[in-house]
């Protein structure tokens, strides 16, 4: 056991490297210069900078610059947001993504399993059909659509919450329920369909024949078993989730990582994008690394494997 | 069950209460920013929305405001005879924290942003001070030979290396002219005015709160000197990057004021004000050899081809203005408007002049040889990635498709990327915005031969020697006529079509008085304005 988390353990590790060289690489092939913005800085100027950023300098060179600093756990200084550090803004981001995008998830979780339980029992039924009809919904409208028109119908509309802002209580429900439908959406249809293939499995009619009692044979041998593929995905759901989204953080005004994202990215923002690509790909690796050994914990195979 | 709960979510949505925003009668003035403000480094600061943030924070020695220049910490000036020694006299002022302003917290501020371990882009806006170029690019060590002394408490010198008349509307409506206290800047390092404990200002406001990417809280500065002036007590800036929250928010009236709003949203609020100038947009065509931009008459017959009325009616945001020169029509000499003075003009009407355009599109069809404008080698029209951009692409490729059946291919890149390859060359046409700064010649400086801010790749030995020549010239008069004569060339040879300068609407409440929106586009001016019910 101990031999195979400290593989999975050096598995990470050399993914997370690998994570790091090719992104930096790639986002020096992007053409631009990060200096640039829609007010054109002079030809001068703009070398002026690279070179006082050492961004001249050859590019193996900052490479190893790079990573040297990224082992001590320091990012570097945002090239936009000068005086800021890229860990400082990822500090003050992560929490606010991370509070919505929970957020999100215990609303869609229950929910979303529920709708897709209750419309696999009644399938065929008009139950069946709102959850199918809600799911499609959730699923194909898109975020900005639906979160102005929350917007629209809740605070400019009926004046029952706020607008925009990431403040109060009151403030975090439009963006939460917006983020949350379309993850219901998506979970919806999972459990409905893994539920679905679940209840014609042979176990489920040998527990049937037993003359199990059909609450038992639903809790104990349907959705135990139809919860796997959802266990599965919820991995990088939830690391997905609790990044930020670019769209819901955009509209309703959210301080949150969602916009670093794109942003640094457009303006080019080297430092800024490498430490957030690290970022998400780390949590990502360590949640995926947590999941390993679990996996290694619940399945004897993989525990007593030499 | 199910009624219950139901009405457990009724009973909660009804008794919570909403936060109330409106704060009457108290003087407290709420906009929204598109963007947070990137640095309050004095040094550092290139962007609009810092910009505007430190002008309630900070005070100049002379300040722009209502478009006029008033004294701020200077109480006085003199200006040598030969007009290259400014000696300002500073007035008793105190930084928020009580320590008095002195003339050092200005010689430190200027040769910090000079200094090449600074880092600063700003640093061309002191180039006509003695030895400021050769001290940011690293030719001399020595500090003490820039021409920015603090020869007491209270006096500032500037020394010019050359007669410039422009120099102090220069100082007065740039970003960078701000003192810094060394303290601040020696005890916080890097993370110097990153937040508001490690800022401080002297001026009109101190910043209380500044939460990243969201809100700015800004509180009157009792220690400042003009404070009688100031009635606002408060002002909250919200950053909102979605114009319509934005908007929402404004019709809500959880937000007094909003700017650069969208066309459609002038529709929407009929009461919307606009006003147009301190950029210019045009368009450059890449005249180096071999490329099809390189003949003139094909540049000609696309300039005269825009219908510039009819997009800017249909596209660009209000109080946006067609023009038919490289200068700006608000730039303002000695009291008169550059423009009335020395006049000058493409020729090109507003609504475009088709059949002109066709005369010379035969002409440069014959030249290269060709029958018809379809058998043209490729136009690439570079295009930066924005609405309000790629609108202006889709409605010049139509036009000159339409009245002069010439194809022009767009390529949209993300602005970066986009000026790469305007900075490389590569392209044929591409849509360029330039602040207009206060010398007229600010966006013609650029296309003199060899210059590596030619973007048009254009060479010609006499508008070059006529702009060398004005920018030396110490009479005033002399230099605005020379000005006059390079514009005409550069007009006449099209390798730039000037299109218009773009405007910016507004919105605020009808209770928010003497606000005021400047002539650098976008940027508001509220610090002197009050609340009135």
């Amino acid at each position: 056991m101990v031999r195979y988390i400290l593989r999975r353990f050096l598995i990470s590790l050399l993914t997370l490297w690998l994570l790091a060289a090719i992104t930096f690489f790639l986002l020096r092939l992007l053409p631009g210069n990060p200096f640039q913005s829609d007010q054109i800085l002079t030809f001068e100027m703009q070398e002026r900078m690279m070179n006082y950023y050492g961004l001249n300098r050859p590019l193996i060179e900052q490479y190893f610059t790079y990573m040297g600093n990224l082992l001590q756990g320091n990012m570097g200084y945002s090239l936009k947001y000068t005086n800021r550090t890229v860990n400082s803004i990822i500090v003050r981001a992560f929490p606010v993504s991370a509070d919505l995008g929970l957020r999100s998830l215990a609303l869609a979780l229950p929910v979303g399993l529920f709708l897709g339980i209750a419309s696999a029992r009644k399938r065929g039924k008009a139950v069946d059909y709102l959850c199918v009809v809600i799911s499609v919904i959730g699923v194909s409208i898109p975020s900005f659509i639906l979160g102005s028109f929350l917007q629209y119908i809740f605070a400019l509309r009926l004046k029952i919450l706020p607008m925009a802002q990431w403040t109060t209580e009151m403030h975090k429900v439009l963006p939460t329920v917006a983020i949350a439908l379309g993850l219901l959406a998506t979970l919806t249809r999972i459990m409905r369909a893994s539920m679905l293939e679940v209840t014609t499995q042979d176990y489920v009619k040998t527990a049937k024949s037993k003359g199990l009692s059909e609450g038992k044979i639903i809790w104990s041998h349907e959705i135990r078993n139809a919860l796997i593929p959802i266990l599965t995905m919820l991995g990088p759901m939830v690391a997905s989730v609790l990044m930020g989204t670019f769209v819901i953080e955009k509209i309703f005004a959210i301080p949150g990582l969602g916009l670093h994202f794109v942003n640094s990215i457009t303006g080019l923002d080297y430092t800024m994008t490498m430490g957030l690509t690290v970022f998400f790909g780390a949590f990502l690796v360590s949640a995926n690394f947590l999941v390993d050994i679990a996996y290694g914990i619940v399945d004897p195979r993989i525990r007593l494997a030499k | 069950m199910k009624k219950w709960i139901v009405s457990i979510i009724l009973v909660a949505l009804i008794t919570i209460p909403v936060s109330c925003f409106a704060a009457s009668g108290s003087q407290v003035f709420t906009f929204a920013g598109h963007n947070d403000v990137m640095t309050l480094d004095v040094s550092q600061m290139n962007d609009e929305m810092s910009a505007l943030i430190m002008y309630a924070l900070n005070e100049a020695l002379i300040r722009n405001s209502y478009d006029q220049i008033i004294p701020g910490l200077a109480e006085s000036y003199e200006v040598s005879e030969d007009g290259t020694v400014y000696t300002f006299h500073l007035r008793d002022a105190k930084w928020s924290d009580g320590v008095p302003v002195t003339a050092k917290d200005f010689e430190y501020s200027f040769l910090r942003t000079l200094n090449p371990e600074t880092g600063s882009s700003q640093v061309s806006s002191f180039d006509s001070i003695v030895n400021a170029k050769g001290y940011y690019n690293g030719e001399i060590t020595d500090a003490s030979l820039v021409g920015v002394k603090a020869v007491d408490d209270k006096t500032f010198v500037i020394t010019l290396s050359y007669r410039d008349p422009f120099f102090l509307t220069e100082m007065a409506e740039g970003i960078n002219f701000y003192p810094i206290r060394q303290d601040y800047v020696e005890k916080f390092g890097m993370s110097y005015a990153s937040s508001p404990g490690t800022f401080i200002g002297c001026g009109p406001f101190v910043l209380k709160e500044w939460v990243q990417g969201a809100r700015i809280v800004l509180e009157k500065n009792p220690e400042y000197w003009n404070a009688d002036r100031v009635r606002l007590e408060r002002v909250v800036e919200l950053i909102i990057p979605d114009e319509n929250t934005r908007v929402g928010m404004y019709d809500l009236g959880e937000i007094d004021a909003i700017y650069s709003i969208s066309k459609v949203q002038t529709i929407m609020h009929p009461e919307f004000g606009s006003k147009s100038g301190g950029t210019l947009q045009y368009l450059a065509f890449n005249c180096s050899e071999g490329l099809v931009m390189e003949n003139m008459n094909l540049r000609k017959a696309l300039s005269f081809g825009i219908d510039r009325e009819a997009i800017v009616l249909a596209i660009a945001s209000p109080g946006t203005i067609p023009v038919d020169r490289m200068v700006d029509p608000s730039i303002i000499v000695d009291g008169k408007s550059y423009t009335e003075t020395y006049p000058n003009s493409t020729g090109v009407p507003p609504s475009g002049n088709t059949e002109q355009a066709k005369i010379y599109l035969q002409k440069a069809l014959s030249e290269l040889g060709l029958s018809r404008p379809a058998d043209l080698p490729r136009i690439n029209y570079v295009c930066m990635d924005s609405p309000i951009h790629k609108q202006y692409a889709e409605a010049l490729q139509a036009g000159w498709k339409d009245d002069l059946g010439v194809n022009v291919e767009i390529s949209i890149l993300p602005v970066p990327q986009a000026i790469g390859a305007l900075l490389s060359g590569k392209f044929d046409i591409f849509l360029v915005g330039q602040s207009t700064g206060v010398n007229p010649a600010t966006i013609m400086d650029n296309f003199t031969v060899g210059n590596s801010n030619n973007y048009a790749r254009w060479d010609n030995e006499e508008y070059s020697g006529l702009i060398a020549a004005q920018s030396v010239n110490p009479v005033l008069k002399e230099r605005l006529l020379q000005i006059q004569q390079a514009e005409a060339i550069i007009l006449d040879k099209v390798p730039v079509a000037p299109l218009w300068t773009p405007g910016t609407a507004y919105l605020s409440r009808e209770y928010v008085k003497d606000l005021h929106y400047g002539r650098q586009t976008g940027s508001i001016e509220f610090i002197f304005a009050h609340i009135e019910h």
